[in-house]
């Protein structure tokens, strides 16, 4: 990883669990699902992106799947795979973005759900981030680099 | 065994690169590979979407294997070269490790024997005129390693835009090979398998 903290992502993972009643053509879902993505990736630009690295999502539909990307500004959305008609599906998205605070990425994914995915469940996944001044992995977890409050260490 | 490392910017199109190839690498040549994927995120998507396709996918979740994952990654390639002993281990990093780092770390490495060791670059044509700005010492660093260079997403760009963005990777000092490609459609994608 690069030292220089300006190149440090913001990271947002959250599945999403739902389903369309009455059940949606799988194309109609495809677009509905590429719309998601899509708007998650002009939020995150409206929320101070200045550079997207990519925002994914692959989802789950019957014995379906597609997977999808968004790496440009404008949220263009590349789409794999293909559904048959959707009834209950499962999202796994990802979104790694330069700016943004985390807590304002996850609300604006929370607001996209509402708006195109209403009525489906979320789990979001945080980055427990790091105690260590010198470490830019927001998903660090070594032991060694938690800091007890009075640590005489030379970092600390 | 060969160790091959395909490393790129975030959102280049690296998973699509590795599942293009391993698909020819299989069909033209029948080499035993195992991928080892390396997510920015605590929920790994690119290992999903490789196991749908029928890869045999190790993950290493949240962190970097170039710098809090590095022992994950080592513990990794030895664990799946002793009990698989595939005859190439594909490694994704995320898209902001250093490569360098990782050749480094398996190269020192005792208990992890690699006849050959190659390293794939991969650029986004789309991007790279913004990108290349943003991110030059990244960029940088990972043309230091490569052995090949790929221009993804050239359906994207002009034949003009697509020379020049070959004339500033020559800038940035690599004069090795650099191969426009549309991986999704398999474009232009046979160079890489002179590699193998």
């Amino acid at each position: 990883m690069t030292e220089d903290q300006e190149f440090i992502p913001t990271p947002l993972a959250a599945d999403l669990k739902g389903f369309f009643s009455p059940s949606l053509e799988g194309k109609e879902a495809v677009q509905k699902f590429s719309d998601f993505l899509k708007a998650l990736t002009l939020g995150a630009v409206d929320v101070g992106a200045w550079s997207i690295g990519h925002v994914k999502a692959v989802v789950e539909a019957g014995e379906g799947f597609v997977s999808m990307s968004s790496t440009t500004e404008d949220g263009n959305v590349r789409i794999k795979g293909e559904l048959a008609s959707v009834e209950n599906w499962t999202m796994t998205v990802n979104v790694i973005v330069f700016g943004p605070d985390a807590d304002d990425l996850e609300a604006m994914l929370m607001d996209k759900v509402e708006k195109i995915l209403p009525g489906s469940e979320v789990s979001v996944y945080h980055a427990e981030g790091c105690e260590d001044p010198d470490c830019f992995d927001p998903f660090c977890r070594r032991p060694e680099h938690v800091h007890e409050d009075g640590c005489d260490c030379d970092r600390c | 065994m060969h160790f091959v490392l395909v490393s790129g910017l975030l959102g280049v199109g690296k998973t699509t690169v590795i599942l293009n190839m391993m698909d020819a690498l299989y069909e033209s040549k029948g080499h035993r590979i195992m991928v080892i994927e390396n997510d920015f995120g605590n929920k790994g998507i690119d290992g999903e979407v490789m196991r749908k396709y029928g890869m045999d996918v190790q993950e290493l979740k949240g962190g970097c294997i170039c710098c809090t994952l590095k022992t994950g990654l080592i513990d990794t390639v030895r664990v799946v070269q002793a009990n698989m002993d595939p005859d190439i281990i594909i490694v994704e990093p995320t898209g902001i490790a250093d490569p360098s780092i990782i050749i480094d770390a398996v190269q020192d490495c005792s208990g992890i024997e690699i006849d050959k060791l190659s390293t794939i670059i991969v650029v986004d044509a789309e991007r790279f005129a913004k990108t290349w700005k943003m991110f030059e010492r990244p960029l940088r660093n990972q043309l230091k390693v490569a052995d090949i260079v790929l221009v993804n997403k050239i359906d994207t760009v002009s034949e003009e835009d697509l020379d020049g963005i070959k004339e500033r990777i020559k800038t940035f000092g690599f004069n090795g090979p650099v191969e426009a490609v549309q991986a999704d459609k398999g474009v232009n994608m046979g160079k890489l398998l002179e590699l193998f």
